[in-house]
């Protein structure tokens, strides 16, 4: 394929080059994988779960794993104007040919890309109409334990942590391979594996309301419920450490350790807190050994020990000195994402980080609010870390917080704007009254209720609400020289939590929007609103219907077919305590009974 | 220690840009434990530059580093180790070591050669002439894009040579810190010119720098060019 015509007339041409530093290449492998985030190489490339699947695949001496991004827009308008097939990195090879193609969920506004993707890769969008000659279409990722709204489009989901389940299902495709028999003959062995969800094996069956009334399997060797995959031994699951290193910058570039799977906090707002428990994490020894063997391969100088709240690794301070000790003054810098206010480490900070700005998320802006969304920390635990960081040399910090939370009131607004002149206060009391550099970033997103949390029933606000309330904090914050505030576009979320919570009907929306132009939604200066609007009504609903209204709290719900282990009598237990604003302890201080020890056969931590 | 080396940009990787090659060599220079010297000061970065940026979309066989190692090390280790580390289409073709206070290559850089391939051009059978009565030009301006915008310039002085043999078109223009035409702003003018719309493949050949009035390539290969 000659691309230069192409290439020289697209912005960033090396998003579709390949060719890097460590880029796998093979022959002959029997199983040709091709691995798809959906959305640019950039974001793509950032992304850990990617990179465990693509080295984890290629070690296979059967597999060769590849990989493609969404191309942009104006890759896209090439590649159609030139018939050009979507190709691989690797080898520019058509991802039609691919025997499997695998995309991974993580986001709802990423699905119009997938679409896009299949539709230039020239392979029929619904997976009704493959044939043999096309590849297994699949997917993963936290957004595939709740896939009904693109179920018709994909054959197979993959639930939960991939190392394992997806070794099966390629020994699987294997032994299938050159069985002769049927593509649908292997969708229905694929559903024997444990965690792989092949939705045309469920009917979904809708109340003259519109309502979702049952979901029945077709016949009685389909399991009634998909477990989710959990890596038990997290210390030896697979990670690798000859990473492929981009020529363009992308998000994250740098060595991205994972410390430790899951969270122990339960915040009921947060669904990756349910949806990766239980909380796994490697040892000091063995996260070592990975630094040093990726630094070597790879001359990155940055790493990222990355979880879902890195100051809760227990052994924190002994992997700081490690790191330390294994490498050299300026080898080796170390970044610490995803900072709780409570296991903030003034000590780290002062000694290791760079003096750019400190990230906090308080979430809520009053401790009842706090207690009800179970983020356990208080206005205490803000001002003494805010006064650490000040004290420390930092004079940014940015504040996220959550707008439209469940029983929000006007006064939880107000009690933002008043945490945010105590943070002003404090760096007046640590710079003798002088604001001159003083930078306070205060943020609020809207808050989307998702699947397997205790607000999944929850509606979400309605949008001129939250159009007042960003309004009313906007001229509170006002007052403040050095301090700014902005918030994140409420169609968006609106459109995210409409996504979220869909139920199969909003397939043919997603295909109808895609049709109109619908491309790259999550990037705000893409997104088509009005395409959107228009894709709900043909199929008579709206956004609000599925994102704005109250779920009964026994409905049946769309992604019931899925179970992460963590139990619907508990989430309903949490939803009751929520009410009553009580809190829930920590796993790691006791057992709260999610369910999840059942579900793994013993204690989980 | 003053040393610098030769590599190659193939076509795989033509379209990536001159500061991520910068990005990549820090990269590789430190998994090839080669000893480069930082620069002092609040922020220290590595003492590496190169002779003359390549624009993207054009591939080379005479890309120059020049670096400084905090410590001397056999010169032939160099592309060894390189290599070994380099991805796929950026190979060390050579490296010499150069006197300290000898002038960086960006500093005296002066001439670079670049070939042009399209295969249509077999087809065309007055291309030469064409050359020729495009270099009868005395004066050729264009409108040249610059960060303080557009400016007219006449190019033809740039261009010191056009010929064609089998097919490929060879230029020789001048290159470097003070004056530079650019491949691909050239081959604009040029297939303008010769009324295509295609876009050729490039190739820098070679380069050459100019220093004490003696022109010379920093670093010859044996046996081609």
């Amino acid at each position: 394929m000659d691309l230069d015509n192409i290439l020289i007339q697209v912005e960033k041409p090396a998003r579709y080059t390949g060719g890097e530093m460590n880029m796998v290449l093979k022959e002959n492998a029997r199983v040709n994988f091709v691995f798809s985030y959906p959305d640019t190489y950039e974001i793509g490339m950032s992304h850990l779960g990617g990179k465990i699947i693509y080295h984890m695949l290629n070690d296979r001496k059967d597999t060769f794993c590849q990989r493609v991004y969404a191309p942009w827009l104006d890759m896209e308008e090439q590649m159609r104007k030139h018939n050009v097939p979507l190709f691989t990195l690797e080898t520019n090879m058509p991802v039609s040919q691919a025997d499997i193609w695998g995309f991974t969920l993580q986001y709802e506004l990423s699905y119009t890309n997938i679409l896009n993707m299949l539709d230039l890769a020239g392979i029929p969008i619904y997976s009704k109409d493959r044939t043999i000659e096309n590849p297994i279409i699949i997917a993963g990722g936290p957004c595939a334990a709740h896939p009904e709204t693109i179920a018709p489009f994909i054959d197979a989901f993959l639930i939960g942590d991939g190392e394992e389940i997806l070794n099966e299902f390629i020994d699987a495709f294997s032994l299938w391979k050159s069985s002769g028999k049927s593509r649908e003959d292997f969708l229905l062995i694929a559903a024997g594996i444990e965690g792989c969800y092949v939705p045309s094996l469920y009917e979904h069956i809708y109340a003259a309301d519109g309502a979702l009334e049952s979901i029945k399997s077709i016949n009685k060797f389909v399991p009634k419920s998909v477990k989710r995959r959990i890596v038990k031994d997290f210390e030896n699951a697979y990670f690798p450490t000859n990473l492929i290193v981009p020529y363009i910058e992308t998000i994250h570039d740098r060595i991205t350790l994972e410390i430790f799977r899951g969270c122990s906090r339960g915040c009921r707002f947060c669904q990756a807190g349910y949806l990766y428990r239980p909380v796994r994490e490697r040892s000091v020894d063995k996260l070592i050994e990975q630094t040093k063997a990726t630094a070597k391969s790879t001359g990155y100088e940055e790493v990222s020990l990355s979880s879902l709240s890195s100051g809760d690794y227990s052994q924190l301070s002994e992997l700081k000195n490690a790191l330390n000790c294994s490498f050299e003054k300026n080898e080796l810098s170390i970044s610490l994402p995803s900072l709780r206010i409570d296991s903030f480490d003034a000590d780290f900070v002062s000694t290791q980080m760079r003096k750019g700005s400190l990230t906090f998320a308080p979430e809520a802006g009053t401790q009842r609010l706090r207690n009800i969304i179970n983020k356990n920390v208080t206005e205490e635990d803000l001002l003494r870390t805010v006064t650490a960081a000040f004290n420390a040399g930092y004079n940014a910090i940015k504040l996220y917080f959550m707008m439209g939370l469940p029983f929000e009131t006007d006064e939880d607004i107000k009690g933002i704007a008043d945490l945010v002149a105590k943070c002003v206060d404090a760096y007046k009391n640590t710079h003798n009254g002088n604001i001159r550099n003083m930078r306070i970033s205060v943020s609020t997103a809207v808050f989307v209720p998702k699947p397997f949390t205790p607000f999944q029933w929850c509606a979400q606000e309605d949008s001129e609400v939250i159009y007042q309330r960003q309004q009313m904090l906007s001229s509170l914050l006002h007052r403040y020289r050095g301090v700014d505030y902005r918030w994140h576009d409420n169609k968006t979320s609106l459109l995210e939590a409409a996504i979220a919570r869909g139920d199969r009907k909003l397939a043919e929306v997603i295909y109808s929007a895609w049709q109109k132009g619908a491309r790259m939604d999550g990037w705000s200066e893409c997104l088509k609103f009005s395409i959107w609007k228009e894709a709900f009504a043909e199929q008579g609903l709206s956004m609000e219907q599925y994102a704005c209204k109250q779920i009964p709290i026994d409905a049946v719900l769309s992604w019931d077919t899925i179970d992460i282990g963590v139990s619907n009598e508990y989430f309903k237990a949490e939803y009751q305590k929520a009410i009553n604003a009580e809190t829930t302890n920590d796993c790691r201080l006791g057992c709260s009974g999610c369910g999840l020890q059942d579900f793994c056969g013993g204690d989980c931590i | 220690m003053r040393i610098i080396a030769r590599f190659t940009k193939s076509e795989k990787l033509k379209y990536i840009s001159h500061l991520d090659i910068l990005r990549l060599f820090q990269k590789a220079l430190r998994r090839a434990a080669i000893p480069v010297a930082y620069s002092g000061g609040f922020n220290p970065h590595m003492n590496i530059c190169f002779a003359c940026a390549l624009p993207v979309g054009v591939s080379s066989d005479a890309e120059y580093i020049d670096m400084v190692l905090e410590e001397d090390i056999n010169v032939i280790e160099i592309p060894k180790r390189l290599n070994a580390v380099l991805p796929i289409g950026i190979k060390i073709l050579g490296a010499i070591e150069l006197e300290k206070g000898f002038p960086s290559l960006t500093a005296i850089t002066s001439l670079s050669i670049y070939t042009f391939y399209l295969p249509i051009f077999a087809e065309m059978t007055d291309l030469e002439d064409k050359l020729k009565s495009f270099m009868a030009h005395e004066d050729i301006t264009i409108d040249k894009k610059s960060k303080s915008g557009n400016k007219l310039v006449n190019i033809r002085p740039m261009i010191h040579k056009l010929k064609l043999e089998n097919g490929i078109i060879t230029a020789t223009l001048t290159a470097g810190n003070i004056q530079n035409l650019r491949a691909d702003v050239f081959w604009n003018t040029l297939k303008a010119f010769l009324g295509i719309d295609d876009f050729a493949k490039i190739n820098r050949c070679a380069l050459y720098a100019t220093h004490n009035e003696k022109v010379f390539e920093p670093i010859v290969l044996e046996g081609n060019l």
